[in-house]
């Protein structure tokens, strides 16, 4: 292994990355110079940086040669509230793009203590395996029975294994069979979207354990520290109480009220049955807990169980957010709320992305009603069939060999315009914000390097506001996506979480603050707010580089001809929707079609 | 508490319920809360009784927060709406303006103003 070349890296940094070779069983520590840290902090700026140093595009997303990144991020292992994060940066399966999705907990301050700010690993382990790295020393060792097992089982029994002090990422079986929405989860949560479980699946890595002792310094401790009390102190205010209180599926009922929540693969905006899945319902009924991430002062996660509480027999509890409530529920329209919590306990162990299996077999469900897929049982509304699919879907079998294609893929297949109503965009699955309700989120979605996306794109913002007319799009919608865009492309980077957004006075002036409080940088506001558009600029030349064309930055051909069945007030202006893409281009730096080149 | 004929119920199966003819909604103008506000107000709506047919902004924030003082200070604060909550008449249109007129054929929603998930 090569010894670390770097100048004395800035605060909070390692100043290296450790890339690992599974098939040549190698490993080596890469420097990062200060100017790279700085222009792209960690995270998934990093992660994109690497992935673009490394030539990542030009591989195949489950090829032996294809190249997934870790990234962390100088504030995690701070006292800094909901700074244990990291994320998981490759391309996708599922779109043929970037992907970058993060997950939090134990596994960031872990993984960061190994002695790197990030970790790449290339190549393919001659079987099943368990990638091991024991404070910047790796190693790989069969996976053996825990090949096979569903997430928790397999996080549980690799921590009994190597000892509890190893944090474990580890796929679930929809990631050994290489579903291109597959997750890798840790401590419950996933790094859900675009399919990075299955480019570990495809290297043949079930788990990554991760366990260190090396500490960055920070260059103002006191002063960080200071800082990080009163954030502490503001996330327990009334900007979080949403998430504290009540959660994100909270979410339900207002969308369902604004006729944005889709339902039935978007064919409406809002869905009978809505009151038997909302939070403030099942907390009559059902034992709640709350949980929360490590170094996380909020605690969004509210588990419930899933058997009611005057059932008989033991009942398990499962994670419930907004959007597998509404991706398993009203997309499918299902509104027996056992049934749902069963399917996301069940998406959330076989390691499938919730969003993305809602998504498909909500549109395989129209395809039957429309003739065009021969399953005559799965149905909207039936609960069972769902369920089944689900299964089919992890195991690769029956039905689910299709769905595990995905919506875009799927459609392809069976042909007749099926493509039209696919909920998707570049292949990634919508959301739960229904873009003729929601019109500049649709800007988001469909200029988004990572598909349709309500995390790297937080358009909708602006659609809750007097800003914007949510059932009209305008020019104006394009500088709301970019505002919001680059917001997240920071917060994604630094990492923090989104959740925290409402208790900042001014975001990039205190992110400048506590960045430098920890590197000891100057950097100032508007130097991060060009680093926010360093970031969305290197992921969108990485999709040119994985042959993106112009004609991907749109919705779906529904979405853009109809109205929603029950608003007629929800139809989007193509013309208008043009415009307002061609101006984004513009505002960007970009040619008027997206190239990066303006003159192109 | 507040008394049952001002509150919206929800009925035995699971739906909202309330009375929307014009006749109940005499002077009346229907609020809806969403997240925090309808936790705080423990109901997920209400008919503010009105005098005329109008009313301003502020003077419905001063009479729904005498009626509710537990909206105080998450959503409301000082006769201000707080930065916590959103408002938006019939679901379409956002106010900020506390100067603004709301009528009786309206709706003023009171929502937590994160839409993440």
């Amino acid at each position: 292994m090569q010894k670390n070349t770097c100048p004395k890296p800035a605060g909070g940094y390692h100043g290296r990355y450790l890339r690992i070779d599974l098939t040549q069983h190698t490993s080596e520590w890469i420097p990062l110079e200060n100017g790279v840290l700085r222009n792209f902090l960690g995270g998934s700026g990093l992660g994109v940086h690497l992935l673009l140093r490394e030539s990542a595009a030009d591989f195949a997303p489950l090829s032996r040669e294809a190249y997934i990144a870790f990234a962390f991020s100088p504030l995690v292992g701070s006292p800094l509230t909901t700074s244990a994060k990291f994320a998981v940066v490759s391309k996708s399966p599922l779109t043929d793009r970037i992907n970058d999705s993060l997950a939090s907990s134990g596994f960031a301050i872990a993984g960061k203590r190994s002695g790197c700010d990030g970790i790449v690993i290339t190549g393919k382990a001659r079987e099943p395996s368990i990638l091991i790295i024991d404070d910047g020393h790796m190693r790989i060792e069969p996976a053996g029975k825990l090949w096979g097992m569903e997430c928790s089982v397999a996080e549980d029994q690799l921590s009994k294994r190597l000892g509890a002090d190893f944090q474990c990422a580890v796929i679930g079986p929809g990631g050994e069979r290489l579903v291109p929405f597959a997750t890798i989860s840790h401590d419950g949560r996933h790094a859900g979207r675009g399919g990075s479980g299955a480019v570990l699946g495809a290297k043949n890595i079930k788990a990554i354990a991760v366990r260190g002792s090396q500490l960055c310094a920070w260059a103002d401790p006191a002063g960080l520290n200071q800082f990080a009390k009163t954030l502490s102190k503001k996330s327990f205010g009334p900007a979080t109480a949403k998430y504290r209180e009540l959660g994100t599926a909270t979410n339900l009922l207002l969308f369902n009220r604004l006729r944005s929540l889709p339902t039935r693969n978007f064919q409406e905006g809002s869905f009978e049955g809505i009151e038997q899945l909302a939070p403030e319902t099942l907390a009559q009924t059902r034992a709640r807990t709350r949980s929360y991430c490590a170094a996380c002062t909020i605690g969004c996660e509210h588990l419930y169980s899933i058997a009611p509480q005057d059932s008989e027999g033991p009942s398990s509890s499962t994670r419930i957010e907004y959007e597998n409530l509404f991706a398993l529920g009203p997309l499918c329209g299902i509104k027996d709320s056992h049934t749902v919590l069963t399917a996301s306990k069940l998406c959330d162990e076989q390691g499938l992305d919730t969003i993305s299996i809602g998504g498909t077999i909500a549109f395989a469900m129209e395809c039957v009603e429309r003739g065009l897929l021969d399953a005559p049982w799965l149905r909207f509304g039936d609960g069972q069939a769902l369920l089944r699919a689900i299964r089919d879907t992890a195991a690769l079998e029956g039905i689910g060999r299709q769905l595990a294609l995905g919506s875009r893929r799927l459609a392809k297949q069976l042909g007749n315009n099926a493509i039209d109503f696919a909920p998707q965009v570049k292949g990634l699955e919508l959301p739960g914000y229904e873009p003729r309700a929601l019109q500049t989120m649709a800007l988001g979605f469909a200029v988004g390097s990572r598909g349709a996306d309500h995390n790297r794109s937080g358009a909708y913002e602006a659609d809750f506001s007097e800003q914007v007319d949510r059932h009209n799009i305008s020019a104006l919608s394009a500088t709301k996506a970019i505002e919001t865009e680059d917001k997240a492309a920071l917060m994604d980077s630094l990492i923090i979480c989104k959740f925290l957004r409402g208790v900042f006075d001014n975001f990039y002036a205190e992110s400048a603050e506590m960045l430098n409080l920890i590197t000891g940088w100057n950097t100032t506001a508007a130097e991060l707010q060009a680093t926010a558009q360093r970031i969305v600029t290197a992921r969108k030349e990485f999709n040119i580089h994985c042959g993106w064309r112009p004609e991907e930055d749109r919705l779906p051909a529904r979405m853009m001809q109809n109205a929603l069945n029950d608003d007629e007030k929800a139809r989007i202006s193509p013309e208008e929707f043009a415009t307002a893409v061609k101006v984004y281009n513009q505002l960007r730096g970009w040619s008027d079609e997206g190239w990066l080149d303006p003159s192109e | 508490m507040v008394d049952e004929q001002e509150r919206f119920g929800i009925s035995a199966d699971g739906t909202t319920t309330y009375d929307t003819s014009m006749s109940a909604r005499q002077n009346k103008i229907r609020i809806e809360f969403y997240g925090i506000p309808r936790q705080r107000v423990g109901s997920p709506g209400y008919h503010l009784p009105v005098n005329q047919q109008e009313i301003q902004l502020s003077e419905l924030i001063e009479q729904l927060t005498q009626r509710f003082p537990s909206l105080q200070p998450d959503c409301f604060s000082q006769g201000l709406i707080s930065p916590n909550v959103k408002l938006s008449l019939d679901g379409d249109h956002f106010v900020t303006d506390i100067d603004a007129w709301i009528n009786i054929r309206q709706t003023l929603l009171v929502m937590s103003a994160d839409a993440g998930g």
